[in-house]
C-alpha cells in the first residue's frame, strides 16, 4: 500500500513539472482458450476490450497484454512500468489497485491472469482475504463480480528531481460469471438419419444462442415401447443426460451443434444412425458464452421416411425413374471430348452455384426423355451435336473464368448491350 | 365565362389528339409476361392408381405457379398480332414425410419433408386482338394461345432426390395447352409516361391481365408418366400477371 501512496504522490507532482513526452500503448493481443473452447467473442479490431466468462474464472485463463513504449528516453534503470486496475487511474490511483509488481523486463509483452485480476479486486472491493476457496466461491456464484474493469499501464520516472508520468489508454476487461437459464419446452421430431430439435427461450435473459447436445443411449427400452410417443416420435428414456446436470465437456460421446440466436430456436441434428435411440438436450449460452445446465431431456430414434414418390409408386404410379445423358446419346460416347467438357461444366461450374444442385437435379429429370428422342433420330443427333459443341465452347470459357468471373463478364456484356441499345434509340 | 371555358376544353380535346398523332411509336417485336396462379395437378387421375396419393400426401392443395413467357410477334396486321412464344415456370408442393414401416409406430410427424417440384415449359402460338385499344381507345386486349408443353418434375425427400425400387423420382411429361385471356392496357392511366417509356426503353404497351389456362399434361395418353394436367376449375386454372410489349 505504501508503494501505491508513493506513486500517487509522484502523480500529484506530474502536472506541475515539465516532463518528456512518452507514448505508451497498451493493447490486448491474445488470450488462451479455456478448456471448453468457450472464449467469449471479442471484436478483433477492438484491441482495448476483452471479455471473460465463468470458465475463464474457474480455470484462471490467462490473457496476454502487449505494450509498447515509443520513446528513446525510457531507461529501465530509472523508469518504472506499473499496471493498475480501476476507474480513471490516470487521474489518481487512490481507488486503483496495482496488479503485478513493478515491471522491469525487457520484452514488451506482459502476461496477466484473470485469477490475478480477480484476486486483487476482491481483496479490496469485497474485503476477502484472497485465499483460493473464497475466490472459487466467487467464480461459481457471486454476481457482484460481473462488471467492467479497466487495466492501465503507467510509465513513471523518478530521476534526479525530474518526475514524470505517462499513462496508456485503458484496456477494458468485461466479466460475466452468471450462466443463463436452460431452454424449456424441448421438442424432437425424428427423420431419416436426423432429428429436428426445438426449444423455447422466451424467459432467458441475455440469450445469445444454444447448443443441441445429443448422445446415443444403450438403453433398448423407454416409454417408446409403452406407447408414450409424443408428436414427432420422441419419448422419454434413460441415459447419460439428466436435466439440470452440467454439460460434461470431457465426454467425447456427446455431439453438440451450436445454434446462434439468429438461427432461431430449432435446428436439425445429422447425421444420426437410424434405429439407435438418442438422448437430446439443449444448453443455452449468453454473450460471454457462459453455458446453462442441461434442459429437459427428450429421446428419439431416427428412422427412414417415405415421400410422395414412394407412395405414388406403391399405389401403382408409373411415372419417373428414367435417366440418361443427352450429350452421351448425341455423341454416342461417354468419353467424347465435348461430353467431358460438359461434365466438367456441370461439376465445377454449375454445382457450386446457389441452386446449382437443384438445376442439375432438374436436368437429370429432363435428360431421360430428351435422350430417348435424340438417340432415335439421326437428324436430331446431328442438330444436338452441333448445338452442344457450341455450348461446350461457351462452357469451357465459363469454366475457365469461374462463376465470379463469368458473372462479372455477363454484367459487362449486359451493360454494353443495354448501352448500345439505348444509344441507338436516342439516335433514332 | 362559361363559353370561354367550353371553348378551352374543346380546343384541348382537339389539340391533344394532335400531339398524339405526332407521336411515333417504336417498332414492336414481341411481348414479355410474368404471371402467377394456383395449379392443382391431376396426379390422382392416372389410370391404375389404387389410392389418391396426391390428396393423401399434399392434402389436394394447389401449388403456386410462377411463369415467365416471351413471345415473338412475327406478323402484325392492323388490330392484331400473331406470334410464337415460349414459357417456363416453377411450382412446388411440400408436405411432411411419413415414417417407413417399422419406425416409431404411432408417430404422426417427422422432421423430413417430401417436395414435388415441377418446371412447366411450353411452346405456343399466340394471337392478340388489340383493335379495340388501337382503333376505339378501349384499353382491352383479348388474346388466345395454344401450344405444346413439357413438364419436368422431381421429388425430394429429406433434402435428397427420392427413389423407389431403384428408380429415381424424376421425369418429364408431355402435353398440350390452351389459353384465353384478357389484358387491360395500363397506358391509358398515364399516356405521357407510357410514351416516354416507349421512347426511352422501347416498351410499347404495358398490361395487367388474367387468363384461363387448360393444360393436358399426360404424355398424350401413352401412359408411364406422372399426370400433371390442370385440375383447378373445370379442368382449367387462372393465372394473372403483368405484361409488356416491346
Amino acid at each position: 500500500m505504501n508503494r501505491i501512496l508513493k506513486i500517487a504522490c509522484i502523480l500529484a507532482l506530474v502536472g506541475s513539472v515539465s516532463a518528456p513526452v512518452y507514448a505508451l500503448q497498451l493493447e490486448v493481443v491474445s488470450r488462451s482458450d479455456n478448456s471448453y473452447g468457450t472464449k467469449p467473442p471479442t471484436d478483433p479490431d477492438d484491441t482495448a476490450t476483452l471479455k471473460m466468462n465463468l470458465v475463464d474464472c474457474t480455470e484462471m485463463t490467462e490473457i496476454l497484454v502487449d505494450f509498447s513504449i515509443t520513446t528513446d528516453d525510457y531507461d529501465t534503470t530509472s523508469d518504472g512500468l506499473y499496471f493498475f486496475l480501476g476507474d480513471n487511474c490516470n487521474t489518481g490511483v487512490a481507488d486503483c489497485e496495482q496488479v503485478l509488481e513493478e515491471y522491469s523486463g525487457t520484452t514488451t509483452t506482459v502476461q496477466v491472469s484473470f485469477w490475478q485480476i480477480l484476486e486483487d479486486v476482491t481483496v479490496t472491493v469485497f474485503g476477502i482475504d484472497g485465499d483460493d476457496d473464497d475466490l472459487q466461491a466467487l467464480c461459481t456464484g457471486a454476481a457482484t463480480t460481473n462488471g467492467t474493469y479497466s487495466l492501465w499501464a503507467a510509465l513513471l520516472s523518478d530521476e534526479a528531481d525530474e518526475l514524470s508520468g505517462t499513462w496508456s489508454a485503458a484496456v477494458s476487461l468485461e466479466t460475466d460469471l452468471d450462466p443463463p437459464d436452460a431452454p424449456t419446452d424441448i421438442k424432437v421430431q425424428i427423420g431419416d438419419r436426423k432429428a429436428k430439435v426445438g426449444w423455447t427461450k422466451d424467459d432467458i435473459e441475455e440469450y445469445a444462442g444454444a447448443y443441441i447436445l445429443s448422445i446415443p443411449t444403450t438403453s433398448s427400452s423407454g416409454d417408446e415401447d409403452a406407447g408414450a410417443l409424443q408428436d414427432g416420435g420422441s419419448f422419454s428414456c434413460s441415459g447419460p443426460f439428466a436435466e439440470g446436470d452440467e454439460w460434461d465437456h470431457d465426454n467425447q460421446s456427446i455431439s453438440d451443434k451450436r445454434v446462434p440466436k439468429s438461427g432461431g430456436t430449432s435446428s436439425t441434428v445429422q447425421p444420426l444412425v437410424n434405429g439407435v435411440t438418442y438422448q437430446f438436450s439443449v444448453v443455452s449460452y449468453d454473450e460471454f458464452l457462459n453455458d446453462s445446465v442441461l434442459s429437459e431431456v427428450v429421446c428419439g430414434k431416427p428412422w427412414g421416411t417415405v415421400g410422395f414418390f414412394t407412395d405414388y409408386r406403391s399405389a401403382g404410379g408409373t411415372g419417373g425413374g428414367k435417366f440418361c445423358f443427352v450429350a452421351t446419346a448425341a455423341f454416342g460416347d461417354y468419353d467424347h471430348p465435348v461430353v467431358k467438357v460438359l461434365r466438367g461444366f456441370r461439376d465445377e461450374f454449375l454445382a457450386p452455384l446457389p441452386g446449382g444442385e437443384a438445376l442439375i437435379n432438374g436436368y437429370y429429370s429432363v435428360g431421360p426423355a430428351m435422350a430417348r428422342v435424340v438417340g432415335e433420330s439421326p437428324v436430331l443427333r446431328f442438330g444436338t451435336r452441333s448445338v452442344l459443341t457450341i455450348f461446350a465452347g461457351v462452357a469451357w470459357v465459363l469454366g475457365a473464368c469461374g462463376p465470379t468471373g463469368a458473372g462479372l463478364g455477363l454484367c459487362v456484356l449486359l451493360a454494353f448491350v443495354m448501352g448500345l441499345s439505348f444509344s441507338r434509340r436516342r439516335r433514332r | 365565362m362559361k363559353i370561354r371555358l367550353i371553348c378551352f376544353v374543346l380546343a384541348a380535346l382537339v389539340l391533344i389528339p394532335g400531339v398524339s398523332s405526332a407521336y411515333i411509336p417504336s417498332p414492336q417485336y414481341g411481348a414479355f409476361e410474368l404471371k402467377f396462379g394456383p395449379y392443382k395437378p391431376n396426379v390422382d387421375n392416372e389410370p391404375g392408381l389404387t389410392s389418391p396419393v396426391y390428396e393423401n400426401t399434399f392434402d389436394n392443395k394447389a401449388m403456386f405457379l410462377t411463369v415467365i413467357e416471351i413471345d415473338y410477334q412475327f406478323w402484325r396486321p392492323p388490330g392484331m398480332s400473331f406470334g410464337v412464344g415460349a414459357s417456363v415456370g416453377f411450382m412446388q408442393a411440400s408436405a411432411k414425410s411419413t415414417l417407413e414401416e417399422g419406425g416409431n409406430s404411432g408417430s404422426t410427424d417427422t422432421s423430413d419433408y417430401t417436395v414435388l417440384n415441377v418446371i412447366p415449359m411450353a411452346l405456343m402460338f399466340v394471337v392478340r386482338v388489340d383493335v379495340l385499344a388501337e382503333k376505339f381507345n378501349v384499353p382491352l386486349v383479348p388474346y388466345g394461345k395454344i401450344g405444346l408443353n413439357w413438364y419436368v418434375w422431381w421429388v425430394l425427400n429429406g433434402g435428397g432426390l427420392e427413389s423407389a425400387a431403384g428408380e429415381d423420382a424424376s421425369g418429364g411429361t408431355f402435353g398440350w395447352q390452351g389459353t384465353v385471356g384478357l389484358a387491360f392496357q395500363l397506358d391509358v392511366l398515364d399516356p405521357m409516361t407510357a410514351r416516354t417509356f416507349d421512347n426511352e426503353v422501347g416498351v410499347n404497351h404495358t398490361y395487367i391481365f388474367a387468363e384461363l389456362m387448360w393444360a393436358t399434361v399426360e404424355d398424350f395418353g401413352t401412359g408411364d408418366c406422372l399426370y400433371l394436367s390442370t385440375d383447378n376449375f373445370f379442368g382449367a386454372t387462372v393465372l394473372a400477371g403483368l405484361a409488356v410489349e416491346f
